[in-house]
């Protein structure tokens, strides 16, 4: 265990390291120069003096590996750089931000698990009857409709036409319920159909049929083994969403004006504040890989054969790829 | 108990059949969408803003006093197709990529496959989001911000396919039977290791076109005044209160047309026997 452990984050090294090329390389996808970008805003045309000044005050006239390594040691030490348009540094901009992405992404899921396994397990219970069909049909409907059109249903019906609830989000008072609820919506779809799937496949095991024969009823053969045996796949799934949460609610926090990391990034986008840019995608970045390595770990506890996946996986590894 | 299954793969293959077709259709449709128009999508007339659906404007008008329907039916072409064109692009790269990193192993293999990690370390929308707004919206390159992010899995796919067919004993006893390599590449391994690409391609264009609909919103889509779905949307948000049909019907249209996807896409995973992976389908 403690082996496979090292090899994993040996390997997660190695993905973070490619993770902050990627992140640093970004910025080069931009066509033209930022920084006349940054001083040309209101239409101006910048003096040729002014940036050249600047682009040394950023650093930019240095060659790109030596740029690269001064920003890689910068992020080492927790400095993000300096936004371009605000002027403040990255790290405490984002560090702001990062509690109202977390509390929307937490509240979400937790919702979305609440309301999707019950949802789910019904579903498998009373496969292919009136039940199954009508939370199947509208789980499809759900994960067929953009999330941002859901959001602005939501608003059209609970802010515009009854009143209730605040279409601007906010942590405080409700302003934090449009928001959530959409999120909700939206996982849930996904989440009863893949619980549903997942139940079902554990249903067809043998033990499954052995306890129907001494007249167990499903329900409690659901509750007793089935949920238990599935728990590590929904385990996974789980982080996989919250991972997803985490960076892809960037739409729905514009469409609420929510002040998480999502917004500022998009708004940093249309600024050109690559700073910005490359700080969020390396942030949500190393949180999707961590929150992985945290589930995989947490897995291999509960799951015995996950660990003995992993343990093979990782004797792969170690002989430097089995299939040569 | 045999002839049960049989009976039933029977349908799903049908049902994949005919969804298909419907999908197929819709794209015929795309193309001959805006002859219907009988109103230019990109007339702008102040004097007729914001009109609610009538029997001229079967959709209304959004606050330019464009005709929405006529706007719609032009989008609908600029979404379906940019959304094929993500899923097309993702799945040639990332199964070229994947199937010589299966078949050459070594080094190679080691390299591509940190590499896949890496994009794969990426929640697709957020890498989108930068590299769209970095290349500075449009929407040629929002479908480059979603290629760059979707190629992974494919590669992923095509890469277990290949390493488990080399396994096999058809393949060494060609390769024994002193077939060409090229031989072996496009008679044996290619048809073997499509149906799994076909499938999750097939679950991926509702997503992808979810994920552009979601760029377009933003702003970092098709630009104005050329007419998308998402964009449509997204100029439309700020009138919703007086105009709330300027958002319906782009809304309306995007969910049918990823509902109708996205059901050929289930249907054709279990024709297939389920290849897809359970978590082939991420929300966008």
């Amino acid at each position: 265990m403690k082996k496979m452990i090292v090899q994993r984050l040996l390997h997660l090294a190695v993905v973070l390291f490619l993770v902050t090329l990627v992140s640093f390389f970004l910025m080069y996808f931009s066509p033209g120069d930022p920084v006349t970008a940054l001083l040309s805003r209101g239409g101006t045309v910048p003096d040729p003096d002014v940036v050249a000044q600047k682009r040394a005050e950023l650093g930019l006239d240095r060659p790109v590996a030596e740029q690269y390594v001064a920003w890689l040691a910068g992020v080492f030490q927790g400095n993000l750089g300096i936004s371009i348009s605000s002027g403040r540094p990255v790290a405490s901009e984002i560090a702001a931000r990062m509690p109202a992405t977390l509390f929307l992404a937490i509240t979400s899921l937790a919702l979305t698990l609440v309301v999707s396994i019950p949802l789910g397990c019904l579903c498998a219970l009373k496969k292919n009857r009136a039940t199954d069909l009508i939370i199947r049909f509208a789980s499809f409907v759900g994960a067929s409709v953009p999330g941002f059109l859901m959001a602005l249903i939501l608003i059209f019906v609970f802010s515009l036409t009854l009143h209730w609830l605040p279409s601007i989000g906010s942590m405080k008072g409700v302003g934090w319920v449009l928001p959530v609820l959409t999120l909700v919506l939206c996982e849930s779809a996904m989440y009863i159909r893949q619980i549903r799937t997942i139940v079902l496949q554990e249903m067809e095991q043998d033990y499954v049929g052995a306890a129907r024969l001494r007249g167990i009823s499903d329900t409690a053969i659901l509750s007793c083994s089935v949920l238990k045996a599935t728990a590590p796949t929904i385990l996974v799934l789980t982080g996989m969403t919250f991972a997803q949460l985490l960076g892809g609610s960037a739409i729905i926090e514009n469409v609420f004006s929510w002040p998480g990391i999502g917004f500022y990034a998009v708004q940093a986008v249309f600024a050109r504040d690559y700073p910005v840019v490359q700080a969020y995608v390396l942030i949500v970045a190393v949180l999707f890989v961590l929150v992985n390595l945290c589930v995989d770990l947490l897995q291999a506890r509960i799951d015995p054969r996950a660990r003995l996946a992993l343990e093979q996986s990782a004797a792969q590894d170690r002989r430097g790829g089995a299939h040569v | 108990m045999s002839r049960g299954k049989r009976r039933s793969d029977g349908l799903a293959g049908r049902r994949a059949l005919y969804c298909g077709i419907v999908a197929l259709l819709i794209v015929a449709f795309s193309f001959v969408a805006p002859l219907l128009c009988q109103h230019d999508a990109e007339l702008a007339n102040l004097a007729l803003s914001n009109r609610a659906p009538d029997g001229e404007f079967l959709m209304g008008t959004d606050s330019l006093g464009r005709c929405i329907l006529c706007r719609v039916l032009t989008g609908l072409h600029t979404t379906v197709l940019a959304a094929l064109a993500v899923v097309a692009l993702s799945v040639v790269i990332g199964s070229v990529l994947g199937a010589l990193s299966g078949y050459i192993g070594g080094v190679f293999d080691s390299v591509v496959m940190r590499i896949t990690d890496a994009f794969m370390a990426f929640p697709t929308l957020v890498l989108g989001i930068a590299i769209a707004g970095l290349l500075g919206g449009g929407l040629q390159n929002a479908v480059i911000a979603l290629v760059v992010p979707g190629w992974t899995r494919f590669a992923r796919i095509a890469r277990s396919s290949v390493l488990a067919l080399k396994e096999r004993p058809f393949i060494q006893a060609a390769v024994i039977g002193g077939l060409s390599r090229t031989a072996i590449a496009l008679k044996h391994v290619l048809p073997n290791i499509l149906p799994p690409l076909i499938v999750t391609a097939c679950l991926d264009i509702g997503g992808s076109m979810l994920s552009l609909a979601g760029l377009s919103f933003l702003g970092l889509g098709a630009s104005p005044p050329s007419p998308e779905l998402g964009a449509m949307i997204n100029q439309a948000a700020s009138g919703f209160q007086t105009a709330p049909w300027a958002v319906f019907a782009p809304g309306f249209a995007i969910f049918l047309v990823v509902a109708v996807f996205n059901y050929f896409g289930d249907s054709v995973n279990e024709a297939l026997g389920n290849k897809g992976s359970l978590f082939a389908r991420e929300k966008k």
